[in-house]
């Protein structure tokens, strides 16, 4: 089942955000050779925010398996700042916009459906914020897993090739029959996340 | 030979963004196809193909192309597919690449099988082209496979024929085969092995029938249990049965 995360500042979930960030180190920066910063062996950068949301997934012995950050587009995102030039179509913005990044699975569990429970628990968040579409800068390979399973994806731009690899900007919607196809494609039934960590409301100072 | 005046350059994004719409809300394949083609046609790619490998016309399998017919027959004929790097490529789950790199290795390798067959495709008036290998969670193999004639094929041309044959072979498989639950990826192995499984062997039985010793049966059993998410072989077995992984380890 998939925890959902909210803020990377989240001071009830410490270790479960050190857990990912670990993750996210040794996927990107150690396995895929990602030119990232890490600081004594955790990834992350200054799109991990108070208002970020993450998606984590774990074993039965607390293994961190699984990933996903999703930021709403209403501040900095890095296909904006970064990325704005493979862009055609106007720039997705706004705060039912979520931008996805860093999404990380164990090398063991990549041809496994695991996946799929965080692809279902990433749609049920986004129902549950209210978010209505998604955005990214994807492989031509990822946005062919994404239709497959039932994601309309539509390119932004033209694709480019890096490293020999196929990239496109694109944007897919946020609703609940890709919820339906999603659950359906990996023969889901109920409901992907199983807690759901807020930011704690800072307490107010009673007066004596 | 003049190069196609629009095959040099990348596809344009209009083109791109239409096309997408139009894979999306399309409710035939026929929709899908006829814009294909126009898109390829207009770049001087005569040629390709989209769907599956080896597989098309049996129980899940599809495939949608436009292929001169005197070259299909000729291909058909002599057996092309069991020697054509490009398609060989394909099946063995290689990487996105152009037919110009695959003939560059059956060059190096002096395979004068393969290099007949790229010499007879020129004949046709293909040859040059490229190669987009699908390997889907449990799904046949598949690819898209674009050719013409003296095509320039620069990155950025790659790019979006890449883009295209992508939202093409999904839009299509939508069609086809729609949303099931996708099984996970099985190795030649574990095919092997749950095949076995499902006649009821042992894995002492199993592992001298594959000549690999029951620990490595076990292993091999283990990482089925674990991709399919199961305590027993049993529900792995009950699993593979209803998504068609074990009709396939029988077609082994």
């Amino acid at each position: 089942m998939v925890h959902v995360v909210a803020g990377a500042t989240n001071p009830n979930c410490r270790e479960m955000l050190a857990k990912m960030f670990r993750q996210r180190c040794d996927v990107f920066i150690k396995e895929k050779g990602w030119k990232l910063k890490s600081y004594n062996g955790l990834e992350f950068d200054d799109y991990d925010t108070a208002e970020t949301i993450y998606l984590m997934q774990f074993d039965a012995r607390d293994n961190i398996i699984a990933s996903m950050r999703m930021n709403p587009t209403d501040g900095p995102y890095m296909l904006a700042d970064i990325f704005s030039s493979v862009c055609e179509a106007p720039i997705p913005r706004g705060r039912d916009v979520w931008e996805l990044t860093r999404g990380a699975l164990s090398r063991n569990l990549r041809k496994s459906g695991t996946w799929g429970r965080m692809q279902c628990a990433m749609l049920e968040s986004a129902l549950l914020w209210g978010a209505t579409k998604a955005t990214g800068f994807f492989t031509v390979d990822h946005i062919m897993k994404q239709m497959r399973v039932g994601l309309d994806v539509k390119p932004l731009g033209s694709p480019l090739l890096v490293d020999g690899e196929a990239n496109v900007a694109a944007e897919f919607p946020f609703n609940t029959q890709t919820l339906e196809r999603l659950r359906s494609s990996y023969g889901i039934s109920g409901p992907a996340i199983e807690h759901i960590h807020l930011m704690p409301v800072p307490q107010k100072k009673v007066a004596a | 030979m003049a190069q196609n005046e629009l095959s040099a350059s990348r596809i344009e994004f209009p083109v791109l963004q239409s096309f997408s719409e139009q894979c999306l809300g399309a409710t035939t394949t026929l929709e899908i196809t006829r814009a294909l083609d126009a898109i390829l046609q207009a770049r001087g790619i005569k040629q390709w193909y989209v769907g599956n490998l080896g597989f098309v016309n049996e129980w899940r399998g599809f495939g949608f192309d436009e292929i001169p017919p005197a070259w299909r027959k000729r291909y058909v004929e002599a057996e092309h597919a069991r020697f054509d790097p490009v398609f060989q490529h394909a099946l063995n789950q290689g990487g996105k690449t152009t037919w110009a790199q695959c003939k560059l290795i059956a060059e190096h390798l002096g395979d004068k099988r393969a290099l007949q067959v790229f010499d007879e495709a020129a004949e046709y008036g293909i040859d040059s082209g490229l190669i987009l290998p699908i390997h889907g969670l449990g799904d046949l193999p598949a690819a898209v496979s674009f050719g013409g004639e003296d095509l320039d094929l620069t990155p950025d041309a790659q790019a979006s024929l890449y883009l295209i044959g992508a939202l093409a072979y999904e839009s299509l498989r939508r069609l086809v085969v729609g949303f099931k639950p996708i099984p996970p990826l099985l190795t030649e192995r574990e095919l092997e092995v749950l095949r076995w499984a499902a006649e009821g062997k042992s894995a002492v039985d199993t592992g001298a029938i594959m000549g690999i010793s029951a620990f490595t049966v076990q292993d091999h059993q283990k990482s089925l249990r674990t991709k399919y998410g199961c305590a027993k072989m049993t529900q792995v077995l009950v699993l593979a049965a209803l998504d068609g992984t074990l009709l396939i380890a029988r077609q082994m």
